[in-house]
């Protein structure tokens, strides 16, 4: 019991930047229709940003407006440029753009910065644990279960009191009906890309965080992840993005926890298999996609 | 179908592909370096790997991330079964004995690479298959991310991490040829025989081809099963041609490379994989040149990337999109010229027959309004008789907006061009439920009384048909008479297996692709208004003339479109029974939209009806046989008008 709530623990802090995730790409598909490969690219903007600035001595707090910005004006261009001329491509055609985005991007680092990682500095305080009876805690969980918490809120906040907001919920529920009620398309896109981006430079401070360092391919593992969770929590609804991040961290908590060592490297296959399992009875995802909402 | 004869000429089309790769081979062996060389037999090895992806995702239309799980699965299985007992020692030293001894020969490594795969892909498709096509998708990016796990960490057999080395090399630049054009012959039977061809109709349609008989869920077992024992064997010869590996290869950079090539080439054809290796190979190649001497790391990746966005910008479904190249080669000028000289190239398609003129009678414009909105109309002749012509999504081109058809009503008396809402200068309307073919009988009715006309022969071809229809059952006694050409009276028509918009038919999927590129500019609406007028008419010396002389309203189109295959879909064959004035049908022989059995079926319903049949005519019987259909329409309105004539005598 004890273990499980430790567990529990554990799986809220994981699963809250697998949310993040999930919630930026599960925007741009709902409206689109379109998986964003390069989604894990806007991580990797967002901490390459944060240690451009540390080595120009910007303070940690400071870093966190650049990124996000740095972010969503990346996933912005993304769009302009890579994205809107394909509006009317095929699923597939829109999928390999983004690969190949994404590939472009990772090696721009590559070519322009370092193909080798490179460290980032944290607040030390990141490191400390807080111990609640016999459960720990360390910062970096509760500030990553914290941030991603307030972040929802707002989110949800302004996707339901705002104009904008609501313009962006209609979309994602039928975009031509939205258009006809004299939504401008380009900016409800724009916004979602804007969105996506600056979740994703939330991500990537715990992400960074959590390794202590940055390279150019740290955006695949993120993106791979955000993937599965809106996959489970069905494509398309933002609320389901949230929910199979949650799931998802659980899925892997639990079975870290449960497997025998043996079989602990394969504990991502274990992982996929309950993922394909899921998908075959629930092939719209867990929180099926209604017509009434979806947050 | 008959087999044997698709068996032939498939293999006869498959030389446009063999040939040159042969030449490659040859020019390859005798002149190349050997670094150029490994260029050259890795490029033969991939295109085993490409066109068995290719003979699942292309003839399904399910992208698949998982196939290279089994390229890794082939490759494993061969090196373990290749390598000496000896140099299994050094990598995977705790075999099964019976594993550690075994070393078989090359052929039957590559054979029993293939089978494990098979065996594999039986298991998890089983599964698969089940699965709705978006989730499929995602089991089989499962599929490569579990086997990718399973190759690195399962140590005793495949190394973990490290992999395995000392795979004797038994492949020779013959032997990938020949796999190569294994691969070749075999992808592009399975596409053209009818275990494919069902398999690329459920592409086009699932639900549609499952509903006239095809096993949709065995089809693309079938399909999964054969490339993945495609992908084994490309595995196996990659194996002993490269002789060492790990499990990293059989991972994402692997099937992006491999998609890469399949999506730039197209990845509806087998044509367009070969192409789009041999280009993604070729530009690699030159680009890692320059990256060697100016050492710029990545830039070979960036610039392969640029290549496919560019590529997909241009062409969005690859290189070659369409026909495999020997099908295009058999329907081009250029054959028609080697086989019978210039005159036969120059000549139209079908008959050599001048373009017949066109309308000589000048409509003029006027604006009609009606309650709510404004009707653009369009006015020519005189006399007793007053007809009323429309057609449902078509933009009417002045100052003949009836085309042909408008012509053989002037004649007999006074002929009114409708012109729906959305189109020319009548009213616009976003709404798209007053853009159907019900409003437009309902606009009419709302113009003939605003005109103060007592009764008109209402007319319509095609989908102006239908709305005549509407406009019959709904306004009677308004209705003097009905000229139908080419038209259904219910939506059973898409399903008709003659009729171009059934997913099943093979030409369907252009005037699909043409619909879903309209975007509301002009050039999109040609396009497919050339795609649909090619294959709906017999007589192709006058495709141009229509094209130029044709405009369409998209919107109209997708309106009316879903006003047929509404829930429930749009069906007056009941009701027909109630018509009562004199109708005429007519309708081509050849008519690949509304089949000639759906005029059929009206004439059977309608009392007293006349159907007159063209057989020189598909679906525009009033441009391919002019004379005949004036004389035909002219004939009946003159005897609709001699009545009147007479009671004005009395």
């Amino acid at each position: 019991m004890q273990e499980a709530i430790q567990q529990l623990i554990n799986a809220l802090s994981l699963g809250s930047t697998y949310a993040l995730l999930a919630l930026g790409l599960a925007m741009v598909f709902s409206i689109l229709g379109l998986i964003n490969f390069a989604h894990g690219e806007l991580v990797t903007i967002a901490g390459y940003t944060m240690y451009l600035a540390s080595e120009h001595g910007v303070p940690f707090v400071g870093q966190i407006p650049l990124a996000i910005a740095a972010s969503a004006l990346a996933a912005i261009l993304m769009e302009r440029l890579a994205f809107r001329p394909l509006r009317k491509a095929s699923f597939v055609t829109l999928i390999f753009t983004s690969f190949a985005l994404s590939v472009i991007i990772q090696n721009l680092f590559v070519a322009l910065i370092s193909p080798r990682q490179k460290g980032v500095g944290f607040p030390s305080f990141f490191d400390d644990a807080y111990h609640f009876g016999p459960y720990t805690i360390s910062a970096l969980q509760l500030l990553t279960t914290v941030s991603c918490a307030a972040a929802l809120t707002l989110l949800t906040a302004f996707l339901r009191h705002t104009n904008q907001g609501l313009g962006m919920l209609a979309a994602s529920q039928d975009f031509q009906v939205t258009r006809l009620m004299g939504i401008s398309a380009n900016r409800v896109i724009a916004l979602a890309f804007a969105l996506s981006g600056a979740l994703a430079a939330l991500a990537a401070i715990f992400i960074s965080a959590r390794r202590g360092t940055v390279d150019p391919f740290m955006g695949f593992n993120p993106v791979i992840k955000a993937f599965i969770a809106s996959v489970i929590g069905g494509l398309g609804s933002l609320g389901g993005a949230v929910t199979g991040g949650f799931v998802l961290a659980a899925i892997e908590v639990t079975l870290d926890a449960t497997l025998p060592n043996g079989a602990a490297p394969f504990r991502d296959a274990f992982s996929l298999l309950i993922v394909i399992a899921i998908l075959y009875w629930r092939p719209e995802g867990i929180l099926r996609r209604s017509s009434e909402g979806t947050l | 179908m008959n087999v044997a004869r698709t068996v032939r000429r498939t293999l006869r089309g498959t030389l446009w592909l063999t040939v040159p790769l042969a030449a490659i081979a040859i020019l390859a062996d005798a002149f190349a370096a050997p670094a150029d060389r490994r260029v050259v037999v890795n490029f033969l090895i991939a295109l085993v790997l490409v066109l068995a992806m290719q003979s699942f995702s292309g003839n399904s239309g399910i992208l698949s991330f998982g196939h290279v799980a089994f390229m890794g699965i082939g490759a494993y299985t061969a090196a373990l079964v290749s390598m000496a007992p000896l140099d299994k020692e050094l990598s995977v030293p705790n075999l099964p004995p019976w594993l550690h001894d075994l070393q078989l020969p090359f052929l039957p490594t590559v054979l029993l690479a293939a089978a494990v795969s098979a065996f594999v892909a039986l298991a998890v498709g089983g599964a698969l298959v089940r699965m709705r096509e978006n989730a499929m998708v995602m089991a089989t990016f499962g599929i490569l991310v579990i086997f990718f796990v399973i190759f690195q960490s399962w140590n005793r057999v495949t190394g973990g991490v490290a992999g395995l080395y000392g795979v004797p090399s038994r492949v020779t630049i013959w032997w990938a040829l020949g796999f190569a054009v294994f691969a070749v012959i075999v992808t592009r039977l399975y596409r053209e025989l009818p275990v494919g061809l069902k398999l690329r109709a459920s592409r086009e349609d699932a639900l549609a081809a499952a509903a006239l008989g095809a096993d949709v869920r065995r089809l693309r077992l079938v399909a999964w099963v054969l490339s993945a024992s495609l992908m084994g064997i490309g595995g196996a010869v990659w194996a002993q041609y490269n002789l060492a590996f790990g499990p990293q290869q059989f991972s994402f950079d692997q099937t992006f490379s491999l998609l890469a090539m399949l999506v730039v080439g197209g990845l509806a054809n087998v044509s367009g994989a070969v192409l789009g290796a041999f280009v993604v190979t070729l530009a690699t190649e030159v680009v890692r040149r320059i990256e060697d001497n100016t050492h710029i790391e990545g830039l070979t990746a960036i610039a392969i990337a640029l290549t496919i966005l560019i590529v997909l910008r241009v062409r969005p479904s690859g290189l070659i999109a369409a026909q495999e190249l020997d099908d295009a080669y058999l329907r081009s000028r250029t054959r028609r010229f080697l086989l019978d000289g210039a005159a036969a190239a120059l000549a139209p398609v079908r008959r050599r027959r001048a373009a017949p003129p066109r309308a000589t009678t000048p409509f003029s414009s006027r604006l009609v309004e009606i309650p709510g909105a404004t009707i653009e109309i369009w006015e020519a002749g005189s006399g007793p008789l007053t007809s009323v012509y429309q057609h449902a999504y078509m933009d009417p081109v002045g100052p003949f907006p009836g085309g042909g058809f408008g012509e053989a009503l002037v004649g007999p008396g006074r002929t009114i061009v409708v012109v729906p809402r959305g189109a020319g200068r009548s009213s616009d309307s976003p709404n798209p439920r007053l853009l159907t073919m019900s409003q437009l009988a309902d606009d009419m009715e709302a113009v003939r009384r605003r005109l103060g006309v007592e009764q008109w022969v209402v007319a319509g071809w095609s989908t102006g048909g239908m709305a005549a229809l509407i406009y019959g059952l709904r306004y009677p006694e308004a209705t003097q008479a009905l000229v139908l050409s080419g038209t259904a009276p219910s939506y059973r028509f898409f399903e008709d297996p003659d009729c171009l918009y059934n997913p099943l038919n093979p030409v369907a999927w252009r005037e699909e692709e043409a619909r879903n590129a309209l975007d509301g500019s002009h050039a999109a609406s040609k396009r497919w208004i050339r795609t649909v007028l090619s294959l709906s008419l017999h007589d192709k010396s006058v495709l141009d003339d229509l094209v130029e002389h044709s405009d369409i309203v998209p919107e109209r189109l997708m309106a009316v479109r879903d006003e047929v295959l509404a829930d429930p879909p749009w069906n007056v064959e009941a009701e027909l029974g109630s018509i009562r004035c004199p109708t005429l049908l007519l309708c081509g022989r050849h008519d690949t939209q509304c089949p000639l059995r759906w005029s059929e079926l009206i004439h059977e319903r309608v009392a007293g009806s006349e159907l007159v049949v063209f057989e020189d005519s598909n679906h525009f019987p009033f441009e391919e046989e002019p004379e005949r259909f004036r004389h035909t329409v002219a004939a009946f309105l003159e005897d609709i008008a001699a009545p009147s004539r007479e009671t004005t005598h009395a």
